[in-house]
């Protein structure tokens, strides 16, 4: 505005201060408006002449007043100028912030105030915010920082001097101090860190341990990011440290024990599986992989269920479907397990359920591997059971042993009781005709008794035989008889192909074949006769003993075989002959078979594996 | 019935019925003896007595182990013969094995009135055929 030229200064110098923005007053010794500016009038909601020659504490009573009435009566009865900044309350109740400057004048004093209101309240704000952070910062132990890109300033919160355990005022915040502060062994990664923090504009975090200087560790976990000006140059990073010693101690502890846990997991010798109950692995062992041959990987690209046997599995699953619903389930069970390479093997299982809060987070299994025991359990079984038999057939033995060992021997007793009475020589040896054909046959029993014993105790021995020989051999012992009984042979023996067998038990089956043959012919048959065939082959040697005798009746046939088993009252024989053919074809793998008709005769034919080896 | 007095030997020893049967004779008793060489020969000549309407033996002398029908089997087919044939028969079990459990066995049979070990000297034979009869 240009100035009127017509004016006097002291009047253009009210309209300068008629429309300036600040506020200028006037107040006299006597407290009225002296002269107020138009912008006191509006700030007060009023207007020039209302306030006019008015008490200023009358038109503005409040009593927050009171501090800036103070100031002023200072003014006005010492002629003192003050600067001061307070608070004044309209009568609208608005209170606003000012600065103050007040003059001593003649009249009384010119006060100039400045509205600050704004500034106040946004520095209140600051500071409100700012208590705000440092609660929440030493709530959460998170100390916040700033470092100024360009001069390399550095500005720790209140927390961040804490957590370095740094007394504020005692230090000024920069590199060194922190870095002093940083564990030896991670000054490394944290230099390394500080050169992201001021080189490139790039959010990044670290954990590193700092050192104090009574030896405590912490834990400090950085979190920062770049500022960076229009251009992009970075001015300043902004970040974070959090005091997580408590986190990383109870982690590190956590992190020991189930070392711990593994390590033992590791030195037993069962195998360990722990899982979901969405069977997904949480941990599992290297015993229990290698009980069922995969391997990390494999085990996590199969089905649990894939591990168990396909005759164990519905059993397994529905105990499995139970544990988890909560129901009571053995803890030990046996389960036959499927290896990669497809045997099948036993195991045994001891199941734990996890529960954690209350609710099933995972179950344990350790497995054993007891195939062996189980084979060895299963092995004794059929042992028992050979033992069982074998005691049952001692048993008969026993019993029919000992009558056909005292049988004859009883005879030859009474027999004698007899002789004692006998009337003369001729009775008396009759007697001793009927003793000896006692003891002929009580020599006989005992024989057979031998080759019994001779076939169960003694090894197979594997020659060349020449079974013509063995044939003529026996049939030699019954020369006399086979004449007696007008009896004829046939004979015919084929050992074109070698035979190879079992000499001692091949000697058995022929006598014992030939003596019955010779020993159940009918009385009344004109033509009696046997018949001894041998024929072999590269698998076996077939014998073939027939005569045209008694015959067994069908009933019988299938009992032949058995133990002191006698067909005949009129037998002699002891009921052991053919139980020692069959036995001894047992040692020998070979076969016996038996055709018969009472009256017409019996065939045996015996077929014996040859050893010959060309 | 004033019929002579029957006793019957049974046992596949030869030599035994001949003894017992040469025993009870040189004791001078009225008696019939019949001998068995088997259960089978046993029961058919009982069967033959009966159809002839004849009593049957008052004493039967049973060995145990015999082939094709022993000693026990032969009491077996005993007991489904008519009582009032069977009733009076006295059976003496005569054995060469000692076995306790074939004498509780044999006294499970309601004829069976004695169990003897072999061989019977004449004494015991006098004793019991004078008791028996």
């Amino acid at each position: 505005m240009k100035p009127n030229k017509t004016l006097s200064p002291e009047i253009y110098l009210q309209q300068t201060m008629d429309n300036m923005f600040i506020h200028c007053f006037i107040i006299g010794f006597d407290w009225r408006f002296q002269y107020l500016n138009e912008s006191v009038a509006d700030i007060s909601n009023s207007t020039i002449d209302s306030l006019l020659d008015r008490d200023i504490r009358i038109s503005f009573p409040n009593s927050s007043n009171k501090e800036v009435y103070d100031f002023f009566q200072v003014s006005l009865e010492k002629k003192t100028r003050q600067e001061f900044r307070a608070s004044f309350t309209f009568n609208n109740g608005s209170q606003r912030w000012f600065r103050f400057k007040v003059n001593s004048i003649n009249v009384g004093i010119f006060v100039v105030a400045n509205e600050i209101t704004e500034t106040i309240l946004a520095q209140e704000e600051i500071k409100k915010q700012k208590e705000l952070l440092e609660t929440a910062e030493k709530i959460a132990h998170l100390g916040s920082w700033e470092i100024d890109i360009q001069t390399g300033a550095f500005y720790w919160s209140d927390e961040s001097y804490k957590i370095l355990e740094y007394t504020k005022g005692d230090i000024i915040p920069c590199y060194e101090a922190f870095i002093n502060r940083i564990h030896p062994d991670d000054r490394e990664i944290v230099r390394e860190a500080y050169l992201n923090v001021t080189n490139r504009s790039e959010s990044n975090e670290i954990v590193h341990r700092i050192l104090l200087p009574d030896g405590r560790v912490k834990y400090l976990h950085q979190r920062w990011e770049i500022y960076t000006d229009l251009n992009g140059i970075p001015i300043k990073s902004v970040g974070t440290s959090q005091d997580i010693t408590p986190q990383v101690l109870s982690e590190l502890s956590l992190k020991k024990s189930r070392l711990q846990y593994e390590q033992v997991v590791d030195n037993i010798s069962d195998g360990v599986i722990s899982y979901t109950t969405k069977e997904e692995i949480l941990f599992v062992n290297d015993q229990f992989l290698d009980m069922f041959g995969l391997s990390k990987e494999e085990i996590l690209n199969i089905k649990l269920s894939d591990l168990i046997a396909e005759t164990d599995r519905e059993k397994i699953g529905i105990q499995h479907q139970k544990r988890i619903a909560g129901e009571v389930v053995p803890e030990m069970f046996e389960f036959k397990g499927k290896h990669s390479n497809g045997s099948i093997l036993w195991f045994e299982a001891r199941a734990c359920n996890v529960v954690i809060d209350g609710k099933l987070n995972n179950i344990q299994f350790a497995v054993r591997d007891i195939t062996k025991q189980k084979s060895s359990t299963q092995r004794l079984e059929v042992q028992n059971e050979e033992l069982r038999k074998i005691n049952f057939e001692l048993d008969r033995f026993v019993y029919s042993a000992s009558h056909d060992l005292r049988a004859p021997l009883l005879s030859v007793l009474s027999l004698i009781e007899l002789a004692e009475q006998a009337h003369n020589k001729e009775e008396t040896d009759e007697l001793l005709k009927m003793m000896q054909n006692s003891i002929l046959r009580l020599d006989n029993s005992i024989k057979n008794m031998l080759s019994y014993s001779e076939n169960s105790r003694q090894t197979i021995t594997i020659k060349k035989l020449d079974v013509n020989d063995i044939i003529n051999c026996e049939l030699t012992q019954y020369e006399i008889l086979l004449l007696s009984k007008n009896i004829k042979t046939d004979i015919k023996i084929d050992e074109q192909i070698p035979f190879f067998s079992d000499k001692g038990r091949i000697i058995l089956i022929a006598k014992n074949l030939i003596s019955n043959a010779i020993h159940f012919q009918r009385m009344q048959e004109d033509n009696k006769y046997i018949k001894i065939h041998f024929q072999s082959s590269k698998e076996f040697g077939h014998l073939t003993v027939e005569d045209n005798g008694e015959g067994i009746p069908e009933g019988m046939v299938s009992k032949i075989f058995d133990m002191f088993y006698r067909t005949s009252e009129q037998s002699e024989g002891t009921g052991l002959g053919l139980y020692i053919c069959k036995e001894s074809l047992n040692k020998l793998n070979g076969e016996i078979k038996v055709n018969s008709a009472v009256g017409k005769g019996t065939r045996f034919d015996v077929f014996i594996p040859n050893h010959y080896n060309p | 019935m004033t019929s002579t007095k029957k006793i019957l030997l049974v046992d596949d020893d030869k030599i035994t019925n001949f003894v017992n049967e040469k025993l009870i004779t040189n004791l001078d008793i009225p008696i019939f003896i019949k001998t068995c060489f088997s259960g089978v020969c046993a029961l058919e000549y009982l069967n033959e007595l009966l159809n002839n309407n004849e009593s049957g033996p008052n004493i039967i002398l049973l060995d145990i182990n015999m082939p094709i029908m022993n000693g026990f089997e032969f009491l077996t087919e005993l007991e489904l013969l008519p009582k009032d044939f069977t009733q009076a028969i006295k059976v003496v079990m005569l054995s060469s094995t000692l076995n306790e459990e074939d004498k509780k066995r044999a006294f499970k049979f309601k004829n069976v009135v004695d169990f003897l070990n072999k061989p019977l000297s004449i004494a015991k034979i006098k004793e019991l055929i004078t008791q028996l009869l």
